[in-house]
């Protein structure tokens, strides 16, 4: 028998091959004993092998290996807590940021509200007399430069400044004369 | 805290497959033991080195390098005793008073049996055996376990088979003898 047909008869033996295979092969055991011969001694042992089962793993070595991670996991809160903070600076930057949200509303939200130290009353007093006060100030500037153009530009220095001027024009006509 | 969650689903996922794949390998309880311990605490340290869908494959082939580390080294120095068959000898002496005890009986026997001869094949024969008859690996998740292409598992497949069988035979012939 061919090898090909050997391994053909093995892989079906198995639970393999494609459906064609199989058809194949029954055919080719049904007639041909040697053919037979070996498909069943394949079969029985695929089926043993296929008895067997994953073996459990010892429960020892499991809890060992949780209780290891649990000693490492507390071991690496400041190492995670170090590693968060330096060596990823969009986690820093992020932390930042809503730390200074929380600083500024804390300063701009919270704030108490100062009460009212005065009525209604007295403020529309005050705002009068303020009014009052700013109208006399203002009268005084009015009055202040109505004294600067008439008195002191007139009469203080326009018109001395004229008198100087004609003093010296005479003299310069007396002096051409001669 | 998503790390733990991560790591305690791949090791209920995984811990049997590699403990088996580990025991059929280092026909010996206490180095099958070392391995698995080895492969969960590289599981941790390695956890965020390969995608969880890819898991499988990755822890397998840890557990496949491991095991070929520790034969080597045991192979430079070897001096434990007790071998696998003593181990499944064991676990079929604690459990052997139970239900049906003839059928069970005679299943034990032949799974025992089986498994002595699977432990006998050669490392790169028994591993691609193993992986695909007991571990339920496709072709080409043994392929990737391994690093080694598809045609071959499958050769290598045929050929454990063959030999497994072969082992049978000279089996059956010393037990008549």
């Amino acid at each position: 028998m061919e090898e090909k047909t050997i391994n053909k008869i093995i892989e079906v033996a198995y639970g393999g091959g494609s459906l064609f295979d199989k058809m194949k092969i029954r055919k080719l055991i049904s007639e041909n004993s040697e053919a037979k011969a070996i498909y069943d001694e394949y079969s029985s042992t695929a089926s043993d092998v296929h008895k067997l089962t994953l073996e459990d793993c010892p429960d020892e070595i499991i809890s060992n290996s949780i209780s290891n991670l649990e000693i490492k996991v507390k071991n690496r809160f400041f190492l995670d807590l170090y590693e968060l903070l330096f060596t990823k600076p969009a986690y820093t930057a992020a932390i930042m940021a809503v730390t200074s949200i929380v600083i500024i509303s804390t300063i701009f939200i919270d704030r108490p509200q100062p009460e009212s130290l005065f009525t209604p009353q007295e403020v529309e007093v005050a705002d009068k007399q303020v009014k009052e006060a700013l109208l006399i100030v203002s009268h005084l500037f009015v009055k202040s430069k109505d004294t600067i153009k008439e008195d002191v530009l007139t009469n203080k220095v326009s018109k001395p400044l004229n008198k100087g001027i004609n003093i010296v024009n005479n003299l310069l006509e007396e002096g051409g004369e001669k | 805290m998503n790390k733990e969650i991560k790591y305690k689903f791949l090791i209920k996922q995984y811990s049997n497959i590699v403990y088996t794949y580990a025991l059929y390998m280092m026909k010996d309880k206490m180095d099958a033991d070392d391995v698995t311990q080895e492969v969960l605490i590289k599981i941790w340290d390695k956890e965020n080195s390969f995608n969880i869908l890819k898991a499988k494959s990755w822890i397998m082939r840890t557990t496949h390098n491991l095991c070929i580390d520790y034969l080597r080294r045991r192979s430079i120095s070897y001096s434990r005793e007790i071998s696998i068959s003593e181990e499944f000898d064991d676990m079929y002496n604690l459990s052997d008073e139970q239900n049906e005890p003839e059928s069970q009986t005679h299943v034990k026997f032949m799974s025992e049996k089986i498994k002595k001869e699977i432990q006998k094949l050669p490392e790169n024969l028994k591993s691609v055996f193993v992986l695909y008859e007991i571990n339920g690996f496709k072709y080409r998740e043994i392929s990737k376990t391994l690093g080694i292409p598809v045609n071959s598992v499958k050769v290598y497949l045929m050929r454990a088979r063959k030999k497994l069988q072969e082992q049978l035979k000279n089996y059956e012939a010393q037990e008549v003898l």
